[in-house]
């Protein structure tokens, strides 16, 4: 019991001794901006106007777009003012010719000039590859064509999109 | 059992320390105080002696005051804040005796700082005979405030060229040597009060809005007549304070540092002549005690050219500390 009261008599006097908390009235706020994003993006179409993949006979497979080489059919540009990261995608529609198709997954896309590896196009985007800005990426197209397929010209319209990656 | 009683006072302690009780409520004026004036020395510098607030009393009856030489006595607790001690104050002095046939003194009462005693009121000349007596006379102050770290200082002057004086402050539990402060004189050495309210004007927080890269000096929306938050000081706050406010760096998808961003603040809306926000706390301006103030506080921000788009988002601090 003489122990618990000098216990306690040790406790009132530890408190006595601690310093008195700083006095200071303090208060913050949460401060926010919102940066917009800017998105520069540009298409640069090698050689002719379009893609063209040229006349072409039934059952030949992996034709190249006819203007790409060292460069690719199209080069993708991230403008330099661009303020995000933004991933690459390419969508297109089926080739049409009156009644007559061929399936978008005939065409294919890569990112350099082998088409073995290359990947189908879809009617759905798909990812090529995440930019910076200031950044480019080439892309190469080839073309097979089914053995059954009836002559015509054919026509569709490739997408090529810049979205932000998410952060 | 008796070590279980011990750690448990220990822990009671350590409870006690985190959460210590509530502070006494503040009474800026609690009625006259009286001091009482002993031979204890002082440890203030430019004090001789202690005068005792509440309670307390000298070992001698018969303390020395030499002929034209003067006697401090310092309180026993330096002023907490600023306390405004003007008025009339009793005085009661005890003169065990003098050298024949009498003997002149008077009283100041002051501050001491520093080191240095200033009277802020002076009494009339005391006339004592030789076989002493009770003199039981007023001093009144002016300009008498006691500012935070300084003393309350009470002096006695034997104005007698060759004439020693003798005084009691013995007593049984208090000195008869003492000192009362007016009923309308602060509580000394008092307790510290701050009065600090911000107001955030407009949504809730400081906005900045959706702003394009490499603009300069954009307001926070909703400040216009009005600062982004209005800072106010109230006239209860009984020390001196400085104003004082500091910022985080931004957290978002990349880096945004509070100096990358330009943060400015200043209390009119033009950004001309602002200051910039850091992330230690800055002096922005004083208050002076008893002084109620209120301040519009506008902020604007620079978004670097090239930021990366995103939501950036940042903690304002803003604080009311003692000079």
């Amino acid at each position: 019991m003489k122990t618990a009261v000098v216990g306690l008599g040790l406790a009132l006097m530890l408190v006595m001794a601690m310093p008195s908390p700083a006095v200071a009235v303090e208060d913050s706020l949460v401060a926010q901006v919102t940066v917009s994003t800017l998105i520069s993006f540009t298409i640069e179409d090698s050689g002719g106007a379009g893609l063209k993949f040229g006349s072409l006979v039934p059952g030949s497979s992996d034709n190249p777009e006819l203007d790409q080489n060292g460069t690719g059919a199209v080069r993708l540009w991230l403008g330099a003012d661009t303020n995000v990261d933004c991933d690459i995608s390419t969508k297109a529609d089926d080739f049409t010719s009156g009644s007559d198709t061929i399936p978008v997954g005939n065409a294919i896309w890569d990112t350099d000039n082998d088409a073995s590896g290359a990947t189908a196009m879809t009617s759905e985007y798909a990812q090529i590859t995440t930019l910076s800005g200031g950044n480019s990426q080439d892309v190469w197209h080839w073309l097979s064509v089914p053995g059954d397929q009836a002559p015509g010209i054919y026509t569709t319209s490739f997408y090529y999109q810049a979205t932000r990656v998410t952060p | 059992m008796t070590r279980i009683a011990l750690i448990l006072a220990l822990l009671l302690a350590a409870v006690l320390a985190f959460f210590p009780p509530a502070p006494p409520p503040v009474m800026a004026n609690p009625g006259s105080q009286t001091w009482y004036l002993t031979d204890f020395a002082s440890g203030v510098s430019g004090a001789h002696y202690i005068m005792y607030g509440v309670s307390g009393n000298g070992t001698v009856d018969s303390l020395n005051i030499a002929p034209s030489t003067s006697a401090v006595w310092a309180a026993d607790q330096a002023s907490n804040i600023v306390c405004r001690m003007n008025g009339s104050w009793d005085v009661t002095i005890v003169v065990s005796s003098t050298d024949p046939p009498d003997s002149d003194f008077t009283v100041d009462i002051g501050v001491l700082s520093g080191g240095s005693f200033t009277s802020k009121g002076t009494s009339a000349t005391q006339i004592s005979p030789t076989a002493g007596g009770t003199f039981n006379f007023t001093v009144t102050t002016s300009g008498h405030t006691v500012n935070p770290g300084e003393y309350l200082a009470v002096r006695f002057n034997n104005t007698s060229p060759n004439k020693d004086i003798w005084l009691d402050v013995l007593g049984a539990t208090n000195s008869p040597c003492y000192v009362t402060s007016p009923a309308t004189a602060d509580d000394y050495p008092g307790t510290v009060t701050i009065s600090f309210t911000i107001t955030d004007n407009g949504d809730p927080g400081v906005d900045f809005g959706s702003l394009d890269g490499g603009l300069l000096d954009q307001p926070e929306v909703a400040q216009n007549g009005t600062g982004a938050l209005t800072l106010q000081v109230g006239s209860d706050t009984n020390v001196p304070v400085n104003i004082q406010l500091r910022g985080d760096d931004f957290t978002g998808p990349a880096a945004l540092t509070l100096a990358d961003a330009n943060v400015k603040y200043d209390s009119d809306n033009d950004p001309t002549g602002a200051s910039t926000l850091t992330t230690s706390y800055v002096t922005w301006y004083p208050v002076a005690a008893y002084t109620a103030d209120t301040r519009e506080c506008y902020h604007w921000i620079s978004v670097p050219s090239g930021q990366t788009g995103g939501n950036y988002i940042s903690t304002f601090y803003y604080q009311a500390v003692p000079q």
